[in-house]
């Protein structure tokens, strides 16, 4: 939720506004936002769902938020930089820390919440 | 060799700016320098500000302290050094004659660099300790709803419960409060917290400004009419999928959660904030090859340092929250004597002008130094918190590791932590034990305690929480380690 602009911690004015596609829906956020911001706000909580042992395995959101739990991963077409090898959905891309990536117009997101195995 | 640096600082925030400062000024400009933080803005977490393109709000704060920020900043960019921004630090390496090379990513490309001396300035991360349902979308760490709120303006939730101990949670409330969310409760864990604090009077003398920023938000709480509830904690996050309601517990005097449903309450929220003091990020030091000693007073593993910051290996210093969680101000001064040190031992700064510029410092690092121990004395949660964890809870949430599986490595005899990662894969996931290696530690002290794992004598009698690290130290990709590495070289950019 962000926050309301009568509150004192509010900033004055965010960035302008882009549209990413996140799981083939349109979100729309603000330039500067990072996808965990952008995410977060459009009422996407459940991100990544981690490969492990030990099930069922239902999926995590942003935890530490500070790029350190690799739990806000998502999926992100063609991004400037992967942070794992795991094997692409579609085509070229990787997957990237949500709470350290900024959003970016276009930005085209997969998240893993609607994985089967829940 | 012409392409060494002669100082790289690894970190930009708190510590990391006042090193750049203070070795800058020690050196007369004349010291060719490298500071590398991770995040494309330097602050760290406590200088963190909204991005370029946000116009951050009117009025300062005690969120953003914008104006502390900005002058730190415009003192650090005045000093003469290669800034690498949105890099990470993945390994560290000693070089044959003197000096250290670091193993750097960049945005879009792998770099090396290499420096006589190294000042680690690289802070700390929430302690995480585990509970039934905080794996749950909706739970997460007050320094990521800080972060949130701080650079994105975003609040975590509509309706929110806030579990923690220690100053930061009580921050964090308040901020909630005053963003406009509706704060279910706060529940602040530590037990027995007035009396307790009353030994430590002499400790709080002199920290005006503290108690004023403290002062404020208890206010803040009150004001909103926030349910506060002293010595409680939350227990279990609860909802199908996404976080529904919070169960708090009270607490015993030993942090002992207590049975009964008298010691149990409900609320309904969507959104968990928790924070227990903070973890110090030790992968590069310990990969350095330092050493570590564990202090069970704050709970946390920390490089060992002499009174100049210098670490038990030559050229390398440690200054901040990553050798030990004492917050900004004391990473500050630590950041100064560490820059003075380095520069005095690389030979720009003058042996006693260095030593008196040192001296001058001792003081108010002495200062900060009894307040941060007592912070660790009230905040520090007890080894029966741990057992808010149940028999299927997820201790290492990367890999997906219960409790359950800990304990039967343990009764197998497991006895150390790289064995108990050998057998459950606990801390061999993407966050490379930052997340649980404190939880499994617990169980394993636990364990010997018990008598079903005696420790041997020869091993780690206290059981540091961590698993020997390894390089890298984040997950690199294949596509990024077959490209050419290239050297960063002074003045070069």
């Amino acid at each position: 939720m962000r926050i309301a602009p009568e509150s004192p911690l509010a900033p004055v004015a965010r960035g302008g506004s882009i549209t990413l596609w996140v799981d083939g829906q349109p979100v729309v956020a603000y330039a500067g936002e990072t996808l965990a911001a952008a995410l977060l706000a459009a009422g996407r909580r459940a991100l990544y769902r981690p490969a492990g042992y030990g099930e069922p395995i239902r999926p995590h959101g942003v935890y530490c938020g500070m790029g350190v739990c690799f739990e806000c991963l998502v999926w992100v077409e063609q991004p400037r930089r992967a942070e794992t090898d795991a094997p692409a959905q579609d085509g070229a891309g990787a997957w990237l820390r949500a709470c350290v990536t900024p959003a970016e117009d276009g930005m085209r997101v997969r998240t893993r919440a609607d994985l089967p195995g829940a | 060799m012409s392409d060494l640096f002669d100082l790289a600082i690894v970190g930009a925030g708190p510590a990391g700016l006042a090193a750049l400062i203070a070795a800058a000024e020690a050196s007369d400009g004349r010291a060719r320098m490298a500071i590398i933080d991770s995040r494309p803005q330097p602050g760290g977490q406590y200088y963190l500000q909204p991005p370029p393109d946000f116009q951050p709000p009117a009025r300062e704060s005690f969120l953003h302290h914008r104006a502390e920020a900005q002058a730190w900043f415009a003192r650090a960019s005045a000093c003469d050094a290669d800034w690498l921004l949105d890099t990470d630090v993945w390994g560290i390496t000693r070089l044959d004659d003197a000096g250290w090379q670091l193993h750097l990513r960049g945005r879009d490309a792998l770099r090396c660099l290499s420096a006589r001396g190294v000042i680690l300035a690289v802070g700390a991360y929430d302690r995480p300790i585990p509970f039934p349902g905080w794996t749950l979308p909706g739970v997460m760490t007050a320094g990521a709803a800080q972060n949130l709120l701080k650079s994105q303006g975003l609040l975590p939730g509509r309706s929110i419960v806030v579990s923690g101990s220690g100053p930061l949670a009580l921050a964090v409330a308040a901020n909630m409060a005053e963003a406009g969310a509706r704060v279910a409760a706060f529940l602040h864990a530590a037990p027995r917290l007035i009396r307790r604090s009353l030994r430590h009077l002499p400790a709080l003398w002199g920290q005006w400004a503290r108690l004023r920023e403290g002062h404020h938000y208890w206010r803040v709480l009150r004001r909103a009419r926030v349910p506060i509830r002293l010595g409680w904690a939350a227990a279990a996050a609860h909802g199908e999928g996404e976080l529904r309601a919070v169960r708090a517990v009270r607490l015993g005097p030993d942090w002992r959660p207590l049975p009964g449903a008298q010691n149990t309450e409900t609320f309904e929220a969507d959104a968990l904030i928790v924070g227990y003091g903070f973890t110090p990020a030790v992968q590069l030091s310990r990969l350095a090859g330092c050493r570590h000693v564990f202090d069970p007073r704050s709970g946390n593993d920390a490089p060992a340092r002499e009174a100049d910051m210098a670490s038990s290996q030559p050229g390398l210093w440690i200054a901040g929250d990553g050798a030990g969680i004492g917050g900004a101000a004391l990473a500050q001064i630590e950041g100064q004597i560490a820059g003075i040190a380095a520069m005095r031992d690389v030979g720009y700064a003058q042996r006693e002008r260095a030593e008196a510029q040192i001296g001058r410092l001792r003081g108010a690092l002495r200062r900060e130094q009894r307040f941060a121990a007592l912070l660790a004395a009230l905040f520090t949660p007890g080894p029966a918190f741990y057992t808010l964890a149940q028999d299927d809870t997820l201790m290492c949430r990367c890999e997906n590791v219960p409790r359950s599986a800990l304990v039967a490595a343990a009764q197998d005899g497991a006895q150390t932590i790289n064995e108990v990662k050998g057998l459950t894969r606990a801390g061999m996931g993407l966050c490379q034990g930052r997340m649980c290696a404190e939880a499994v530690a617990q169980v394993m002290r636990a364990a010997r305690q018990s008598g079903y794992s005696p420790p041997p004598a020869a091993l780690d009698p206290d059981l540091s929480p961590a698993a020997t690290p390894r390089a890298p130290l984040w997950p690199l990709t294949l596509d990024e380690l077959r490209r050419p590495v290239e050297t960063v070289e002074p003045g070069r950019r």
